[in-house]
């Protein structure tokens, strides 16, 4: 599996040597070679590449959406969906179910269908999980996240063309952590075509879901600017991993808050008299929310959470993107020259609203705020 | 940047045909070279009247030595002035020989012989993962002599065209080959787009917008429809609503659809006629249709279209969901009455 991994660069190697040499022929099999390495990708994933159809529910493109246009007309064409359980589990973007359709019809890549469920949603990274009762379905090759190098190829297939097979888009890794480390960055050409649909390496091992990039908010049209843009997004394995078994059980899942300000510099506090450079974000103000409820205070310094240590604002973010709304983190604070600690249950950015002004830091669901 | 496209850049950089295309050697340490270099001496330049936001250019295929040329309709062909530039630089007049309105294709001629030109291959042997490359010019950047403009991509999958022109229902509704490039510009449509060993698999089609997905759809017109053009071979549409085929085969098999207008209505059953083959096979009133022979079924338009396709005699084999349960129902397709 190694070896087709590394497959682009040998090309990229082995065909430059090539053109020096002057040999067509070699090139030619190796450019060959190369779109069997294609064709053979997508036949691997196929199995595990869902079409979904939905039907009913608040009109697509209704009054809430007025003014974007005919041309962004979301959630219409059929959607596209991983099967992540044997037993009928299947991950999509939540870009086709904003209008809460009344049916959900899900056709295998055998041409079976089936009712689907919506079992729970998880809005930071804009997935939502289906369920139809079915047994022994294939599942994915994931790539593991540690396997994960930008340049790599990167492909993805969806059915929003509502083609007979899912249409093929080829690409590279961007970028292997974005969006909190949520999601990897490719040059793929994503669109209401093959969101929620996989994207695979060059060996059919799944990296992820394509999503729109989110914009400000929970509005799954956001990002409709960035189709085939060259700047797409993927849902990585490791994220979905760790949520599935909450969204499995129906919970659905919010970005969480501590409702803190921090101070905006990076490097940002060390203490150059210390001996040993400290590491930790400065708490800059501490406004009325779960942080303050903690027993925070402005001047803190968080230099741990859930015992991972917190060298920045970017890692603190990463950290809490892991986290959802309700979930409680274990803070090692230094106040003064005092060690202590704080347990913080996050709060959903809506709740933050609620309780007085606007949250400390927006709540921008691509950047999750470090409160 | 892709490490294929970094690849072919690295590998163009100098190798590129120069002005006098027709006096170029081909690019032997390249792998798309040959074909790129085939395709470049078969592609027109085609400038003709601006009408609105009609580009008064475009891109055109040869298809004889005697200076046939395969291009999209579009209003740039009606004036008096169109002129195709040829691979070798030279500027003729052209004439339009036929059109079609369904395809969007139109046949002109110029007065030369003795031209490199498309023989019609097939596209039958393209795999998602093949690369193709388009030869065409967008934004017509090839000025005067220069050869037009080459993108590598791979080719996406199959499809049956549903698409949206200037607001307006496109015509074509037939098979097109999606491919992962942007040919989706103003001037590259009528283009070639070639498989890597040079071969013509299609026409670059019209910009044109998904129906459903609201996305700019990179397609090719497959070649086997720019012969039957070409050979006189009119259109038969993939099947509109009011296709009297696909109402007769649902009276004879005793259904009525739920359609209320509108463009995506599913394809619910209003009701069905006693003792009607739908009803000695079970189906009810406000069965949802889900699938037609293995085909997903999302609407009325998708139902019907399905139906009028079906070969006859056949057996028609529906998916149909009632309350939450999924139940396959098997109905003998009758020939019209």
């Amino acid at each position: 599996m190694t070896v087709a991994r590394i497959m682009p660069v040998v090309c990229v190697c082995a065909a430059t040597l090539v053109s020096a040499a002057g040999d067509a022929g070699a090139a030619g099999r190796l450019r060959g070679a190369q779109q069997q390495v294609f064709n053979a990708a997508l036949a691997a994933v196929e199995p595990v590449i869902v079409r979904i159809e939905t039907i009913g529910g608040a009109a697509p493109g209704d009054t809430s959406r007025a003014g974007l246009g005919d041309a962004l007309r979301p959630g219409q064409g059929p959607a596209t969906g991983v099967i992540c359980s044997a037993d009928g589990h299947i991950l999509t973007s939540s870009f086709g179910f904003l209008h809460n359709p009344l049916v959900i019809i899900v056709t295998l890549s055998d041409g079976r269908c089936f009712v689907a469920r919506l079992i729970a949603r998880d809005y930071p990274g804009r997935l939502t999980l289906l369920k139809i009762d079915a047994v022994g379905l294939p599942e994915p090759e994931w790539l593991a996240a540690a396997q994960l190098r930008a340049g790599q190829w990167a492909l993805a297939a969806g059915c929003g063309h509502a083609s007979p097979r899912p249409a093929l888009s080829v690409g590279v890794l961007s970028a292997v952590a974005r969006l909190g480390g949520r999601a990897v960055q490719t040059d793929v050409k994503t669109s209401p075509a093959n969101y929620g649909g996989p994207l695979f390496d060059s060996a059919g091992r799944v990296i992820g879901i394509c999503v729109p990039k989110a914009g400000q908010g929970d509005d799954e049209v956001a990002g409709t600017e960035w189709y085939d843009s060259g700047i797409g997004f993927a849902i990585r394995h490791d994220y979905i991993q760790e949520r599935l078994p909450r969204l499995k059980a129906g919970e659905d899942l919010h970005a969480g808050f501590m409702g803190l300000r921090f101070a905006e510099d990076w490097p940002l506090v060390g203490d150059p008299a210390a001996d040993a450079p400290t590491v930790g974000v400065r708490i800059n103000a501490v406004p009325d929310g779960p942080g303050r409820a903690a027993g925070l205070v402005a001047g803190d310094i968080v230099t741990h959470v859930d015992g991972q240590p917190i060298p920045g604002l970017l890692e603190l973010r990463r950290v809490l993107a892991r986290r959802a709304a309700g979930d409680t983190v274990e803070l090692a604070v230094r106040r003064g020259a005092e060690q202590t600690r704080a347990s913080v249950t996050l709060a959903r950015a809506a709740e933050l609203r609620q309780e007085g002004g606007p949250p400390a830091t927006p709540p921008d669901p691509d950047q999750p705020p470090p409160g | 940047m892709k490490p294929g496209a970094g690849l072919l850049a690295l590998l163009l950089a100098g190798l590129l045909p120069g002005p006098s295309a027709g006096a170029q050697t081909p690019a032997t340490d390249n792998p798309f070279a040959a074909a790129i270099d085939r395709a470049g001496q078969r592609v027109v330049k085609l400038h003709g009247a601006a009408f609105g936001r009609e580009p008064g250019y475009g891109s055109g295929v040869l298809i004889s030595a005697d200076g046939r040329i395969v291009t999209t309709l579009s209003a740039m062909l009606a004036g008096r002035t169109l002129r195709a530039v040829l691979p070798d630089g030279r500027v003729l007049p052209a004439e339009l020989l036929m059109e079609d309105e369904q395809r969007h294709l139109a046949l002109l001629k110029v007065a030369a012989d003795g031209l490199p030109f498309f023989e019609f291959d097939s596209s039958a042997h393209l795999t998602p993962g093949d690369w193709v490359i388009s030869a065409a010019n967008p934004f017509k950047v090839a000025d005067g002599p220069e050869p037009v403009s080459i993108n590598v991509g791979t080719f996406s999958a199959r499809a049956h065209l549903a698409a949206v022109h200037r607001a307006q229902d496109f015509p074509y509704d037939g098979p097109v080959l999606l491919v992962d490039m942007v040919v989706s510009t103003p001037g590259s449509a009528g283009g070639a787009l070639v498989d890597a060993d040079g071969r013509l698999v299609g026409l670059v089609g019209r910009a044109v917008t998904g129906r459903r997905t609201g996305t700019w759809i990179n397609h090719a017109l497959p070649v086997e429809q720019v012969a039957q053009f070409v050979h006189g071979e009119p259109y038969r549409s993939a099947g509109g609503d009011e296709d009297a085929t696909a109402t007769n085969r649902l009276t004879a098999l005793g259904i009525r659809l739920l359609d209320l207008g509108g463009r995506l209505r599913p394809a619910y059953i209003e009701r069905v006629r006693p003792a009607s083959p739908a009803d000695i096979a079970g189906l009810r009133a406000n069965d949802l249709v889900v699938a037609m022979n293995g085909a997903a079924v999302s609407s009325c338009e998708d139902f019907r279209r399905t139906l009028r396709l079906a070969a006859e005699p056949d057996r028609v084999t529906l998916v149909i969901k009632r309350g939450d349960e999924m139940t396959v129902v098997n109905l003998p397709m009758e020939t019209s009455p």
